[in-house]
This record gives C-alpha cells, sequence and structure tokens, in this order.
C-alpha cells in the first residue's frame, strides 16, 4: 500500500513538471503558504473547539440539574402521594363499625398505590388492628404491639415516621412509612413501600442516550437505579466522589462542587444532583463524558476534517502559487546558464508581465550583445590566427634560412635559399640576390627564384650600376618598391621586368658593416602596394643575407689567408734548413781549423794567440751551439723534432749532468749539491734531450747565481719523477715567470746582454718535456732564488707535437 | 492521466478505513424451553419478545429463536435441553421450574433466564437472590407463596366454607411450599385443608370427582405448567362441580374460572425477555440479581359467581384489578 502511494506520489509529481520547479525557493514559498495557512487554520479550530467544548460543557450540566431537581421533585410528589394515601387511612375513628370500613380503605390503599405492599394500622395505644397485605393474608385484629417500635414513637411525636431503608429477601428496597392521625387518638398507620416502584421515576428521567439518573438514600446506599439489579444488590454508593460530595454538602460541610466523576463502572460522567426533600434522599443525573464530548469529538474531527482540507487546498494552491512565481525565475535561471555555457543564440522567453519579464528581457539583451561581441571576437581571432599563422610560416622559414646560413658556407646554397624563401613568404612570384662588387661597382646578379633562364640571362647581362634603382636603395640604406612598374619612369632593367610579367617590385638593400653588400629583389605579377610586414620579412632576410655573403667572405680570405701562411712556414722551415746548413759549414770549418791550430798542428803559438784562439774556439761553440738551438726549435715548431726513446737511469743523466757543470760551479765559487733517494727508478725517453733539458736548468742556475748553491733534486713518484733545480739567485718575479719559458727571451733584457744565451733554452727544454708528457714550472720570488722543476712521466712513448 | 490517479488515491484513502471496520458477527440464538404446547407457551414467549425487544433486539432481525415445547410430555426435557446445548445458543429461557431445571443439569456455561414460580435459592437455582452466582439468574415470581393470601381471599369469598381442598401437582417441587402455606394459613383462621394430587387429565379429574364427593366447598389450585395448560379443563370442571375455586394465573379467569390471583405473569417474562437482552448484550448472569415481580393482579369473573349462585361483596370486586363479566 505505501509503496503504491509513493509510485502514484512520484508520477504525479513528474507529470506535473515538480522535478524542473522544485527546488529550494520553490519549497520555501509552499512551506511559507502552508504555514500561515495552517496557523490560521488550526488556531481558529482550536479555539473554536476549546470554547465550544466549555459552553458545551456548562451546558449540559445545566440540563442535568435541571433534570435531576425535576427527578427528584417527581420523587417527593410520589412520596407526598404516599403519604396524602396512606394520611388518609387515619381519619377513620377506631370502632368494631369502623373496622371493614377501614379494612375496605386499607384494601383500596392496596390497589391505588402499586408501591405499597402491606399497610398495617395501630391504634392509639400501639396495638396492630389491622393489616391488609398483597402477599399475605389479611389479619384482623391481632393486637401485636408495637408501641415501642420507632415507627409508632416517631410518628406520633413528629406526625411522620420515614423508617431506614431495609430489605426484603435481601433483594427488595422497603421503606417503612408511618403516618400518625390529625386527632390525638387516631392511632399510626404504617405502610411498607416498596421503593421498586421509584425505579419507574428514576428511569423515566432521559439523560442523552446512555445518561441515567439514579437515587440514594441520606446512608448513601442506592435505592433507585436504571440497572434494578445495583439496587437490589444494595450497591453503596459512597466509593464515588460526587456521592461524597453531595452527601457533605447535604450535612452543610463546605465541598468542592464535583462536575466530572468517575460512575459505578469507572467512566468517566458529567454529574449533577438535586436533593430530595425531608427524605434526605439525592437523585443524580449523569451523562457520560463520552457522550457529553461526541458533539465535541464531532466538532474537533470536523474542524480537522476542515483542517486536513484547508491544509490540502493550501498546498496545492501554494504550489500551484509558488509555480507561478518560481517557474518564470527557474526559466531565467536555466536560461542564465543555457548564455553562461556558451550558446548565445539562446533567448529567455517570459511572459509574466512583471519585474520578471523585465530581468528576462535584460538577459535577452545581453545574450544578443554577446553574440556579437563573440561574433566580432571571432572573426579577429580568425584574422590573427592568419596573421600568427602567416608569422609563424616566416619564423619558420628564417628558422630555415638561418640554419641553412650556420650549416654550410656555400655562398650558392644560401642565397638560394634566402631568395627562395623571401619570395614564398612574401607572395611574390619572383626574386633575386645581387652581391655588390666593390671594385667594379656594380651589382651582380647570384641567385634567382622563380626566374624564367631567360630573364636570368636577360638581367645578367644588363649590369646594373649606381643609377639603377637597386643601387637608389643602397644609397638610401632602406627598402625601395614600386607599386606598378607602368608607372615609373622608364628603364631599360624594367622593361626586362615588365616584359617578363612583373608589375610590382621591391628592394631591399643589403648593407654589411662596411657598406652595400647586395641586394634583394622580389617582384610580383600583380601591380600594388606591398604590405609592411612584407618588406620587414624581407628586411630580415637581408640582414640574413649580409650575415651569409660576410661569412662567405670571410672563409674565403681565411682560406687565403691559411694558404698564404702555409707557404709561409714553408718558406721558412726551407730557409732554416738551407740557413742552418750554410751556416754550419763555415763554422765547423772555423772550429775545425781552430782546433787544428790549438793542437799546435800548425805550430807552436804564443801564449797571447793561445788564449785569443781559445776565446775564439769558446765562442764559436757557443755559436754553433746557438746555431743547432735554432735548428732544433724550428724543428721543434715544425713538428719534425722526434724523440729517439730509450731506457735510461735517471741517476745516470743527473750524474752526467753534475759532472758537466762541477767544474763552471766552482769557478764560480758556487756550492752545487745533489739530493738523490736511494732508488731512482729506470725511464724510458730521449735520454738526451733529457739530459740537454737538465743541463739547461742547471746551466741556467749557475749563470745566474752569483753567491750561494745550486742545489739539484730528485723525487720519484708514481710513474713520474721530478727533477728541481734551486738556485740562491736574485729571484724571478712572478709577472716574469711566464715570459721566460718564451722564445727569444731572459727576464731581463739586459741580462740577457750581460749573461748571454740566446733565450731559446728554456723554451726548448720545455717543449722537450712536454714531449714526454710531462711539465715544466718554476716557483720564485726576487730575493729568494728560484727553483725550476720538471715532472717526466717513467714511460713515454712518442708523441709527436702538434 | 495524472487527475484520475489523484481521484483514486484520495477516493482509497477515505474508503479505507471504513472498509477495514466492516466484519460479520453472527446472529444469536435463544432457547426457550416450557414444558407445555406451544400454545400454552406463547403468550409469554410474546411478553418475552417484547422484553427482547426493549433491549433493541429483534427476532429474526438480530436474533433467533428456538422454541422447545415438550407438548406435555415431561421426560422430554432433558433431551431438548440437551439438543439446544449442542446447537451452542447464546442463552436458554427456561419457562417455569421443570424446564429451568432441565436447562440447569445440560449446561453449567451457557446462560439460562428462567421463570420460575419458586424460590430460586431454595431450589438450588442461584447461590443467593442478590447475586446469584453461576449461569443462571431469571425472575422468581413467588406464586407459590401466596398461597395464604389466596385462601384469604377463598374465605372472604365463601366465609361459611370449613373444608378447603387443594389441587396439586406432586410432580411440581413448589407443591410442598404451597401446601405448607395454605395449610399454615388455614390453621389460622381455623379452617380444615386437605389435598389432592393430580398428575395428569385423568386424574384431575378424579379428583373433581372426589372432593365434590367429599362435598368440599371451595378449592385452590395450585400453581403448575400442567394446570395452567389444561386451564380449560380444570375451568370446567369447577364449573361441572359448581365449585369456587381460587386459581393462579389470569388464564382461568379468562377461561371462566371464578378468581384468580397471583403476579402478572406477561410482566415477568416481559422482565426474562430484558435481562436475555442485557446477556446478550454482554452482561453476566451471575452478576445480576433474581428479579421479584412486583405487581400482582386479582381477576375476578363475575359470571362465574353468578353460575355458581355466589354472591360477591363489593368490597371485593372493588378490589378486584379486572373484572370479567
Amino acid at each position: 500500500m505505501i509503496a503504491r502511494l509513493k509510485e502514484t506520489a512520484s508520477r504525479v509529481g513528474e507529470l506535473s513538471g515538480w522535478r524542473e520547479i522544485s527546488g529550494p525557493l520553490f519549497r520555501k514559498y509552499v512551506a511559507l503558504f502552508l504555514a500561515v495557512v495552517s496557523v490560521a487554520l488550526l488556531s481558529n479550530g482550536l479555539l473554536e473547539v476549546w470554547f465550544s467544548y466549555q459552553e458545551h460543557k456548562a451546558s449540559l450540566i445545566r440540563i442535568q440539574r435541571e433534570q435531576a431537581a425535576a427527578a427528584a421533585k417527581e420523587i417527593e410528589q410520589f412520596i407526598e402521594g404516599i403519604k396524602s394515601q396512606v394520611g388518609w387511612t387515619t381519619q377513620l375513628p377506631w370502632s368494631p363499625a369502623t373496622m371493614d370500613q377501614r379494612r375496605f380503605d386499607g384494601l383500596r390503599l392496596l390497589r391505588q398505590v402499586p408501591a405499597i405492599t402491606e399497610l398495617g394500622q395501630l391504634d392509639s395505644s400501639g396495638k396492630e388492628q389491622l393489616r391488609v397485605s398483597r402477599l399475605a393474608m389479611d389479619v384482623i385484629g391481632s393486637q401485636t404491639d408495637f408501641s415501642k417500635e420507632p415507627k409508632f414513637t416517631e410518628a406520633v411525636a413528629n406526625k411522620i415516621y420515614y423508617g431506614p431503608i431495609y430489605f426484603r429477601r435481601e433483594s427488595e428496597p422497603y421503606m417503612t412509612l408511618a403516618l400518625a392521625g390529625t386527632r390525638r387518638d387516631a392511632g399510626v398507620s404504617v405502610a411498607e413501600v416498596n421503593l421498586k416502584l421509584i425505579w419507574d421515576v428514576v428511569t423515566g428521567i432521559k439523560v442523552g442516550q446512555h445518561g441515567q439518573a439514579y437515587a440514594i438514600d441520606a446512608q448513601g446506599r442506592l435505592i433507585a437505579h436504571p440497572d434494578i439489579s445495583l439496587v437490589l444488590r444494595n450497591t453503596d454508593m459512597k466509593r464515588l466522589t460526587q456521592v461524597r460530595a453531595a452527601l457533605a454538602a447535604r450535612a452543610g460541610e463546605p465541598t468542592e462542587q464535583v462536575q466530572v466523576a468517575q460512575d459505578t463502572r469507572g467512566r468517566e460522567v458529567l454529574t449533577a444532583y438535586a436533593p430530595v426533600g425531608p427524605l434526605g434522599w439525592i437523585v443524580f443525573v449523569e451523562l457520560p463524558a463520552d457522550e457529553a464530548n461526541a458533539p465535541l469529538w464531532a466538532s474537533v474531527q470536523r474542524t480537522s476534517g476542515l483542517l486536513l482540507a484547508g491544509l490540502t487546498l493550501a498546498f496545492l494552491s501554494g504550489v500551484f502559487l509558488a509555480r507561478r512565481m518560481v517557474g518564470p525565475i527557474q526559466t531565467l535561471r536555466t536560461g542564465a546558464a543555457r548564455i553562461g555555457s556558451g550558446d548565445l543564440t539562446q533567448r529567455i522567453s517570459i511572459k509574466t508581465g512583471d519585474e520578471l519579464e523585465g530581468l528576462a528581457d535584460q538577459f535577452n539583451d545581453m545574450a544578443g550583445k554577446l553574440e556579437e561581441s563573440y561574433a566580432d571576437l571571432e572573426q579577429k581571432v580568425e584574422l590573427r590566427t592568419e596573421e600568427l599563422a602567416q608569422s609563424v610560416a616566416e619564423l619558420r622559414a628564417l628558422g630555415e634560412v638561418s640554419q641553412a646560413v650556420n650549416s654550410t658556407l656555400d655562398l650558392e646554397m644560401v642565397l638560394n635559399t634566402i631568395v627562395a624563401k623571401a619570395v614564398q613568404l612574401s607572395g611574390t612570384d619572383a626574386g633575386a640576390i645581387y652581391v655588390y662588387d666593390d671594385f667594379q661597382h656594380e651589382f651582380r646578379l647570384r641567385s634567382t627564384y622563380g626566374m624564367t633562364e631567360e630573364f636570368v640571362a636577360g638581367i645578367k647581362d644588363h649590369r646594373i650600376g649606381v643609377s639603377d634603382t637597386i643601387a637608389q636603395a643602397a644609397e638610401l640604406k632602406a627598402p625601395v618598391q614600386m607599386a606598378d612598374l607602368r608607372d615609373e619612369a622608364p628603364n631599360p632593367v624594367h622593361e626586362l621586368v615588365l616584359k617578363a610579367g612583373y608589375r610590382a617590385l621591391l628592394i631591399v638593400p643589403l648593407i654589411g658593416p662596411e657598406g652595400v653588400v647586395g641586394a634583394l629583389v622580389v617582384r610580383r605579377r600583380d601591380p600594388g602596394e606591398f604590405p609592411k610586414q612584407t618588406t620587414d620579412l624581407l628586411q630580415t632576410f637581408a640582414t640574413q643575407s649580409v650575415l651569409a655573403i660576410q661569412n662567405a667572405r670571410l672563409f674565403r680570405e681565411i682560406e687565403a689567408k691559411g694558404r698564404q701562411l702555409e707557404i709561409a712556414s714553408q718558406h721558412k722551415s726551407q730557409f732554416l734548413a738551407n740557413m742552418s746548413h750554410e751556416l754550419r759549414t763555415p763554422l765547423n770549418a772555423i772550429l775545425g781549423y781552430t782546433e787544428l791550430i790549438l793542437d799546435n798542428i800548425y805550430g807552436e803559438m804564443p801564449q797571447k794567440v793561445h788564449a785569443v784562439l781559445e776565446r775564439v774556439q769558446s765562442n764559436g761553440k757557443h755559436l754553433l751551439g746557438l746555431i743547432n738551438d735554432v735548428l732544433d726549435l724550428s724543428k721543434i715548431e715544425a713538428g719534425q723534432l722526434t724523440l729517439s726513446v730509450s731506457d735510461y737511469s735517471v741517476k745516470d743523466v743527473v750524474h752526467n749532468v753534475f759532472a758537466a757543470v762541477e767544474s763552471l760551479a766552482t769557478e764560480k765559487r758556487l756550492a752545487l749539491k745533489v739530493e738523490l733517494p736511494p732508488h731512482l727508478p729506470i725511464a724510458r725517453g730521449d735520454e738526451r734531450r733529457l739530459t740537454q733539458v737538465l743541463l739547461n736548468l742547471v746551466g741556467n742556475a749557475i749563470k745566474f747565481t752569483d753567491a750561494g748553491e745550486v742545489r739539484i733534486k730528485a723525487v720519484a713518484a708514481n710513474g713520474s719523477y721530478t727533477l728541481s733545480v734551486r738556485d740562491t739567485g736574485p729571484g724571478i718575479d712572478p709577472s716574469d715567470q711566464s715570459k721566460i719559458f718564451e722564445e727569444f727571451q731572459q727576464a731581463d733584457s739586459s741580462a740577457t746582454k750581460k749573461k748571454g744565451g740566446t733565450g731559446l733554452g728554456l723554451a726548448i727544454a720545455r717543449r722537450i718535456v712536454e714531449m714526454h708528457g710531462g711539465q715544466m714550472w718554476v716557483e720564485s720570488s726576487i730575493g729568494n732564488g728560484a727553483t725550476f722543476s720538471f715532472t717526466v712521466p717513467i714511460e713515454v712513448e712518442q708523441r709527436a707535437e702538434h | 492521466m495524472r487527475r484520475r490517479d489523484f481521484i483514486k488515491l484520495i477516493g482509497g484513502a477515505v474508503t479505507w478505513p471504513t472498509a477495514a471496520g466492516a466484519q460479520q458477527s453472527a446472529v444469536p440464538v435463544v432457547g426457550f424451553l416450557r414444558d407445555t404446547s406451544a400454545d400454552g407457551g406463547k403468550q409469554f414467549a410474546a411478553a418475552f419478545r417484547q422484553g427482547l425487544r426493549e433491549t433493541g433486539f429483534i427476532e429474526s432481525q438480530n436474533v433467533t429463536i428456538d422454541y422447545r415445547w415438550t407438548d406435555g410430555q415431561s421426560e422430554r426435557l432433558p433431551a431438548l435441553a440437551a439438543e439446544l446445548v449442542r446447537r451452542r445458543v447464546s442463552l436458554i429461557v427456561g419457562s417455569a421450574i421443570g424446564a429451568t431445571l432441565a436447562a440447569k443439569a445440560a449446561t453449567s456455561t451457557i446462560p439460562i433466564v428462567f421463570a420460575v414460580a419458586n424460590d430460586a435459592v431454595a431450589f438450588g437455582l442461584v447461590a443467593s437472590m442478590a447475586r446469584p452466582g453461576g449461569n443462571l439468574t431469571g425472575v422468581s415470581y413467588l406464586t407459590a407463596e401466596l398461597g395464604g393470601k389466596r385462601l384469604g381471599l377463598l374465605h372472604e369469598l365463601v366465609p361459611k366454607v370449613t373444608h378447603v381442598a387443594l389441587l396439586t401437582n406432586a410432580n411440581n417441587p413448589n407443591t410442598r411450599i404451597f401446601v405448607q402455606d395454605v395449610e399454615a394459613a388455614a390453621r389460622s383462621i381455623g379452617l380444615r385443608s386437605e389435598t389432592f394430587s393430580a398428575a395428569d387429565e385423568h386424574e384431575i379429574e378424579l379428583a373433581f370427582a372426589e372432593l365434590s364427593k367429599r362435598r368440599i366447598g371451595a378449592l385452590l389450585v395450585g400453581p403448575d405448567t400442567l394446570f395452567t395448560s389444561l386451564h380449560q379443563q380444570i375451568v370446567q370442571l369447577a364449573a361441572r362441580y359448581a365449585i369456587p375455586t381460587i386459581y393462579t394465573a389470569r388464564e382461568f379467569a379468562e377461561a371462566g374460572g371464578l378468581l384468580t390471583y397471583g403476579p402478572s405473569l406477561p410482566g415477568v417474562y416481559r422482565q426474562t425477555g430484558v435481562y436475555a437482552g442485557r446477556i446478550l448484550k454482554g452482561e453476566k448472569p451471575a452478576e445480576l440479581p433474581v428479579l421479584l415481580p412486583t405487581t400482582f393482579e386479582m381477576i375476578v369473573n363475575l359470571k362465574t359467581a353468578k353460575a355458581l349462585g355466589l354472591d360477591i361483596a363489593p368490597t371485593l370486586v372493588a378490589r378486584a384489578d379486572e373484572v370479567i363479566e
């Protein structure tokens, strides 16, 4: 069932377009509307119910009280009736003659008052003289003495006696009513009244549908009730609050009025009572609270039914109204969303004739404008994209060109690439590059693109000189364009161009740092201006072309120079070789002859001559040494010096050098020391040259040291050994330390003159060490001497100097 | 489409509670057991039905009454009672002591409402008049105990008669009380009483013949359902033998009996009807006290009086509740 309800509700919702509309705003409106209406309805209903309940209850109680009073009255009257009837029987005097009459009166009383079951008559002395009964036989003159009984005594005293209620057969309520006659000797009539007949009175009271009336005696015992069984059962009613209250009120005690209490069956009842005259009885009229409240419940039901209906109505109208309200808002929302998401053709349609419609119109306006501007933008974007594409193409072309320029020195190729790209990108039909020939002062056609051979030949023939357009452009150092050659002054070149079918011309001069280098020309068949874009592009190409041309030039120059250098070097080597040979030959002769002379081959020489000849010899040797050195150096420089590699002992090298320079050192009174470790390796290299190196260093050390010592130290390390020569000479300034290894240099040129030497030794020595794969360096400072060291690897392979 | 759904929804919601409510309840069956023929008990049944009607039960509408008559054959009572019990009646009405005792023997759970002429407590029908306990309750209409009163009336009617007769049914348990009452009363006013027993038509005939032979001056007919059902015969016999008789029930007077005094039986049966209705509505018989009759009626038949040549004192006539001329 619940499932079916849900299904239906959802279907209803779908069909009414619920989902589109329902949102927080919608729900809010509906809820608000519903709340307002329901509050109004509810409060109204509740108030009404409350007030009507109160009124209703009050009126019911009033009615009940009236009924009770009426019933009490009736009971009173009933008793009064009995009283008066009984009273009649006391009228006759006591005499035998009247006995029959009495009897007849009694029997008639029984007839007329069904309530009286028995009538007894006592004479003035309290003896029973007559008894008539319904149930038993009549008895006359029994003389039973009742003079002590209250029914006699009290009746005599008070004229009337109401006896307490007793039960016959434990089930029938009876009351003794005794009435005394008016006359002093009248005696007392005693009636046994069956109170079951009062029941008729009480039950005759109609209290609503299920209400009832009952009567209790002064002790709280039930004496009349619609349910006779309760009466017969001798029910004690004092357990009911209302009974207690009524009894208390009767007794004059202050008590609260009880309007709502419980009845014998525990049901809640609306209760009212009225006392019955002198008997001390109380009549209660009770209406079940349910029945009393029934109209109330009915009213509540009505109200809630109404409320429900009202709520449903409110809900539906709320939905309807909210929909009317929210609908346009929703339309606006979705419309705006669609516009926002890019669908600018969307227009929102709201025809409610209020602010919302105005808003929708505004939206539509906005959408329209957006559409326009979008279209505009799109156009612009297209345009820019085109331009961008163009630029990209140009850049690419430039890139290619640059690549070409950088990757090859083939000027032809470069220029071809440039002109081709230039023509392609400028949207022209043909192009050419001219290179300016400085000597001839004319532009030579170097590269073309898109030009027919005939055209090329024609142009080539025609030499473009200074007066030509190209030259003008070069003069201006700016591009020159001709939108239509036909409009220009006639010109043989132009004629050619026109003949070839081109009408528009753009010339871009190629300007290098030293002036015009050439020109780039593009030609178009269609006449018209060349856009700035094209001019700028060609300008760029022009720059590239300049670069290319310059590169090419430089390369050629370098090539040329290189060749010249080659030739020069060759000449030099040739010269040196020749010269050294030429020099050595006579020098050897001189030395030879001098030797001979000193050896006294040619007779004894005087001492002076001997000394002189010795000086000549030494000078000559010196000169030979120099020539050798020069030759060596040139050989080394030419890369023609080779090492003869063999095993050698480092120790031996040191000792040899030591031996060679010992005398020199002694001569200058210098100490010559040697420090050698216990084991020096056997190395592999050019022994002679290395000895030469060490000799050079030690020699220099001795030469440049005037006092002190020269120390030779050798150290062996992993795979190499280090030899150092320390002197206590003047030292070498750090700034000169590099200089001294250069050719033809000594630290101090003045010293050269003093000390002699070609200044070649260190340079050569270093070269030799370097050829072995070693190093040579110096450590020195002014005034602290100098230490020249070199390291040589033990294993040396043939290495040619570069 | 959606409106249709909506209406369906609303409609369903409204009818749903009401549909859930309806449930069929069975029509109760009341058994009416009497040791006479249907004819003999029809007015009592009618009075009973009236009492039921007063409580809201109308025959063949919301209650069914199953009448079981013995047609005078008292030995059928137990079987008939058992039948009613088998039929699972909601309630059994025991009309007169014989039927009531049979019903009581047949069931101790089905409520029994009786209308008996005797002391219910003395006959073991109930534990006490005010609170019966058990499953029996009803009206105890004391007719047997009115014996003394009846004698008084009879004496008033024919003061010269000194020897009175009693017609009783030995089978009737009430008889003893009746006899006691009458004998005590007779003694108190100095009359002689003699009891004649009869258990069927024939014996009644014999009894009458006998008491006539004995020249008994007046007769009291004891309260008995048999006698009541044979009231015609008895009245005729009384007339034949010209015996002044006082009876217990009005049927006799209507048939020609001279004098009757007793509780108003229709009233009694109406009361049983009311009780039956209340029990059907759910009250328990154990808590419904036994009722005593409140109205007694004296009916005098002047025609018969004249036929007997009796001069009835005007005072007596004046006292009569009903006078048949």
